[in-house]
């Protein structure tokens, strides 16, 4: 799991976008909220979330039109980006 | 003489204040351009010391520690004249600080200096001591010198104010714009199931908590009960009553204000009056729960409140809509062939068949209500021709072909049922345009229509009629078989033939009808 997150994380977007949620660990947002906080394109932004989200780093809330991205819950995931970032 | 903590206490009055002008220093010593005006006047002064401090050094003793007292050490040699002339700086920087402005010194033999306090409005945060001077600075480059410093200063000020803003702004905007996450997440659904589950999840990722517990209230009783419970750390949990005033949640709900402990924070969810409560128990990282996690709550409970209470007006509706259609229903009953007895069945059918073809769980509701419903046109038709048993005459058929109409007509006046009317209208089309009443042909008919055609001639085989007896489920099946293409839309009579054909179902028909 590290070595597949260490992987993703060579994409400055996405590594951009998990220290957000990493600062800021109950924040919940969608991808044009993200968006604005790490001055990216939406698009951009949207195809790294959907990645996140498939290493379970990233919870997605969908119902509708409203998608709301917020940061693991799960013990083991978090322990690992803890070590990813302190690496940093 | 003037010591450093009178300096200080002169200067600045709170701790905040002198954190922040450390902050300033700190910040221009970082400057880039600072670093080229450095680089810039070195070049052209020949390499002199820069010394820079947070402070102006009043004292000898202070001052004596500074690079730029091992210059002049350097300059002089001898103890005694060191300290002349470093009391000699001592006083240009005393001048300084006074006038502030640039303050020239000499020492040694020839060499110039000068000093200059840094300032942020007239608070002075620091001192540039300038030394090595071969010669005196002319006015023109001095003038040069303390434009460019401030303006390097203006500019780290800038970048300290926006470090502020960013470190006191962002968190909020931050959470301004989770809360409007939330808000969207939360009124997207009326499904008082849905919405009280992702209220609890939602709560837990706010706060980051292990547990959050949803409890409603029940006015007569004056209880809570509990609706939903998510526990990160265990798969089962247990759901208690809880009465009004009693643990966190009853109190929260009685004093209408939220409770707070160390290990929960207890919030309630008030529309004019309180109609539940939010409680959330042990932070993911072991913390107590903090007065920013109460306003958070505060603010994500007056939002879960209306979300709660809209749900609830929905669930009323639905269920008024529900009990308008069951009386239209019993109505029907009285009328011969009105209502088949085996309705619980062609429901599930519908659900199941529904699906298939990505009808949404509002579309399959209303099918229902349409499957309910489909002959309600019947009852413009005369008891006599329902009921007669023999083969119908000419007119007596266009008066039943009118039934579909009919019932159309009288569901349009009842609004929630709109949605209904095109299905009520169109069961009887056959998918090869020898339907009534506008003959439409495949893939004109609503699809709700086609599959109420299959399912609504299902049921009037199975039933029993005045001109004839029920068919077996059996036969009924091999008829809709025989009847695709003609009657029925060939992949709507496959997923109803499967259907049907389901244990579950099959039970279920079997012990409506009464009969295998």
């Amino acid at each position: 799991m590290k070595d597949k997150l260490q992987k993703i994380l060579k994409d400055t977007l996405t590594r951009d976008i998990l220290t957000f949620f990493y600062q800021n660990q109950a924040s919940i947002d969608s991808a044009s909220g993200i968006s604005a906080w790490v001055h990216y394109d939406r698009e951009e932004v949207q195809t790294a979330l959907d990645e996140l989200v498939r290493f379970d780093v990233l919870k997605k809330d969908s119902t509708g039109s409203a998608k709301g991205y917020s940061y693991t819950r799960d013990a083991k995931i978090m322990k690992i980006v803890n070590e990813l970032m302190s690496d940093a | 003489m003037i010591s450093i903590k009178n300096f200080l206490n002169l200067t600045k009055e709170s701790d905040k204040e002198i954190l922040n002008m450390k902050r300033l220093f700190s910040k221009l010593k970082e400057n880039w351009d600072l670093r080229q005006e450095i680089s810039a006047f070195s070049k052209y002064l020949k390499e002199p010391v820069w010394v820079m401090l947070p402070r102006i050094p009043l004292e000898y003793g202070e001052l004596k520690k500074t690079e730029a007292a091992r210059c002049v050490k350097k300059a002089v040699g001898t103890q005694s004249r060191f300290k002349k002339e470093l009391i000699k700086i001592l006083r240009a920087l005393k001048k300084s600080w006074k006038n502030r402005t640039v303050e020239p010194f000499q020492y040694g033999e020839c060499m110039h200096g000068l000093c200059y306090p840094l300032m942020s409005d007239d608070d002075i945060f620091g001192v540039i001591i300038l030394c090595g001077l071969k010669k005196a600075m002319s006015s023109d480059l001095k003038k040069i010198f303390i434009a460019f410093t401030d303006t390097v200063i203006r500019e780290s000020r800038r970048e300290v104010e926006l470090e502020d803003i960013n470190k006191t702004i962002r968190p909020r905007a931050i959470a301004l714009s989770t809360v409007h996450t939330v808000h969207r997440l939360m009124t997207s659904t009326l499904d008082l199931d849905e919405l009280l589950p992702r209220i609890a999840r939602l709560s837990l990722q706010v706060i980051r908590a292990n547990r959050c517990s949803i409890k409603l209230v029940d006015k007569k009783r004056r209880i809570l009960l509990p609706k939903t419970t998510i526990d990160l750390r265990r798969k089962k949990t247990k759901l208690k009553k809880v009465q009004f005033g009693k643990y966190a949640p009853g109190r929260a709900a009685k004093k209408e204000t939220p409770i707070c402990g160390s290990n929960y924070l207890a919030v309630p969810m008030i529309d004019e009056d309180v109609i539940g409560v939010i409680t959330l128990y042990d932070k993911l990282d072991g913390k107590e729960f903090t007065q920013f996690d109460e306003e958070i709550m505060k603010t994500l409970s007056e939002q879960a409140a209306v979300a709660v209470r809209n749900a609830q007006l929905f669930k009323e509706q639905e269920e008024l809509t529900l009990s308008s259609i069951k009386c239209i229903a019993q109505l029907l009953k009285h009328r011969p062939h009105g209502v088949s007895k085996a309705e619980a069945s062609f429901l599930k059918l519908i659900s199941i068949i529904g699906p298939k073809f990505n009808m949404n769980e509002s579309e399959i509701k209303m099918l229902q209500y349409a499957a309910m419903l489909h002959d309600a046109g019947h009852i413009s038709i005369p008891e006599k021709v329902l009921m007669k048993k023999g083969g119908l005459t000419g007119r007596e058929y266009d008066i039943v072909k009118m039934h579909p109409m009919k019932g159309a007509a009288i569901l349009s006046k009842f609004k929630p049922l709109k949605p209904i009317v095109p299905i009520i209208l169109y069961h009887h089309e056959n998918f090869d345009g020898t339907g009534y009443p506008k003959g439409l042909k495949g893939k004109e008919i609503p699809l709700a229509a086609r599959i109420l055609a299959v399912v609504g001639a299902f049921e009037a085989m199975v039933t029993q009629k005045p001109y004839r007896k029920a068919l077996s489920i059996k036969t009924a099946i091999e008829e809709v078989r025989k009847n695709v293409k003609a009657q029925f839309d060939p992949r709507i009579a496959e997923a109803f033939c499967e259907a049907v054909q389901r244990k579950d179902v099959r039970k279920l028909l079997e012990k409506e009808l009464g009969s295998a």
